[in-house]
């Protein structure tokens, strides 16, 4: 059985793991979670240090489930050490808007070949990475496991390649906002700023 | 929505102008008042020269550009080796690293294309820029992994980045291919398969497309692409 599940979503929040082991066990058996299952709708609930895997159209979807907020969305993996490095920052600038822009930390911890993870094990992998480093996330923070063509996204978002990249949308999805590369709090400050305009 | 558009073409000026201001301010020149002709500027003997412009020599390389044979690199002996020595051949870069989950995932994919082009006459060299695995000069954990990957090409070494910052190499991988006449050709991914989860007959392979072209004197079907991987970490930049 592929790893790969478009449309499927893994929540590894503690009231989630028994949907998320169920999808795993019934995708073994049937299609219930395999690219002919609709892409399900993120719950609204999807936050607070909770992590999912998506597929893009479950991307779309999540940032659109933002509602009338903003949204800032970083791009980083935990093997990326500029990414993590900056993460503190980034949550921090985050933290005063909290009410008006939601974060989505879109991990590219799948985007490596032969990594041996899939969404399950990922969304696992990642959850301990953050854990270990007591990031405090709040519910505007949603970190997302990104698992489908990066092309996608560059297209989407116009992104550059490499990670670090931070992205604002506006609430409407259109990109007001960039750092190529590591920002700094500074610039996270800019950045959300941004987004309010 | 006005504001959304003032928001957005203000930030995509910020850079200019963050740009502008990191330059020594020119003196604003004083208008002259109407009707009276502008004083003729005076030249000072004694006064510097106008300042050349922008060091041609250390522009990155754009595709299409020659790529300047005289760039150097260090092998794993520690010996000075130059592009020079690799003249008439088409040339695969691979920005590389022995760290980065990316670079290594990519390495079988990298090894089969080298196995497979090596007796077209095509030259794979991997740089390593990567400031945290070139820092010791006996570069003895290179030449272990080398060793137990079995990796088939010359491994040659960025000290300073000056190759890295001529190509622009953003992240490992990124590859380069040059080709028998020195000009850059291709720029970019190794291919559109990130995950290595799609059927090989699936994957678009932008290096291999890129070296059947060059090879057969024709035009890359794809010259760029947008690299995938890690961050290459410039020597002397902070953590």
């Amino acid at each position: 059985m592929s790893a790969r599940r478009p449309g499927a979503l893994i929540r590894s929040h503690a009231s989630r793991a028994a949907a998320a082991i169920a999808c795993a066990i019934a995708a073994a058996f049937s299609s219930a979670c395999g690219p002919k299952a609709p892409v399900a709708a993120p719950p609204a609930s999807a936050t607070g240090g909770e992590v999912v895997a998506v597929d893009f159209d479950g991307l779309q979807l999540l940032l659109a489930s933002g509602g009338a907020r903003a949204t800032v969305v970083n791009c980083w993996a935990t093997w990326c050490a500029p990414c993590v490095a900056e993460l503190p920052d980034l949550l921090a600038a985050a933290a005063p808007w909290k009410e008006s822009v939601q974060v989505v930390l879109l991990s590219y911890d799948l985007m490596v070949p032969n990594s041996g993870l899939d969404r399950v094990s990922g969304v696992a992998h990642v959850k301990r990475f953050l854990e270990e480093r007591k990031l405090a996330l709040g519910d505007h923070v949603r970190v997302v496991l990104y698992d489908d063509a990066v092309s996608k996204l560059d297209d989407r978002f116009d992104l550059p390649g490499p990670i670090p990249t931070t992205v604002v949308l506006d609430r409407a999805g259109k990109v007001v906002g960039r750092e190529r590369g590591a920002a700094t709090r500074a610039r996270f400050d800019e950045l959300f700023s941004a987004s309010a305009k | 929505m006005h504001r959304n558009w003032i928001a957005a073409t203000l930030l995509a000026l910020t850079p200019v102008v963050a740009l502008a201001q990191s330059k020594p301010a020119d003196p604003a020149p004083a208008k002259p008042p109407q009707g009276e002709p502008a004083p003729k500027p005076q030249v000072d003997p004694a006064a510097p020269k106008p300042q050349a412009k922008p060091d041609e020599a250390r522009k990155p390389f754009v595709v299409g550009n020659m790529v300047d044979p005289s760039l150097s690199f260090v092998d794993l002996e520690g010996k000075t080796r130059t592009l020079k020595e690799f003249a008439g051949k088409t040339i695969l870069l691979d920005f590389w690293s022995i760290e980065c989950p990316v670079s290594k995932g990519y390495e079988a994919r990298l090894t089969q294309l080298a196995n497979d082009y090596s007796s077209k006459g095509v030259v794979f060299l991997a740089i390593n820029a990567n400031a945290g695995e070139i820092a010791d000069d006996t570069y003895a954990k290179i030449k272990d992994y080398v060793k137990k990957e079995k990796v088939p090409y010359t491994i040659l070494i960025d000290k300073k980045n000056v190759v890295a910052d001529r190509f622009d190499a953003q992240t490992t991988p990124h590859i380069f291919v040059i080709d028998d006449k020195g000009k850059l050709r291709y720029a970019g991914g190794v291919d559109d398969d990130e995950t290595f989860k799609k059927d090989a007959k699936a994957v678009k392979s932008f290096v291999r497309d890129a070296l059947d072209a060059v090879l057969a004197g024709k035009e890359p079907p794809q010259a760029t692409t947008k690299p995938h991987g890690c961050s290459i970490k410039r020597v002397g930049a902070k953590s």
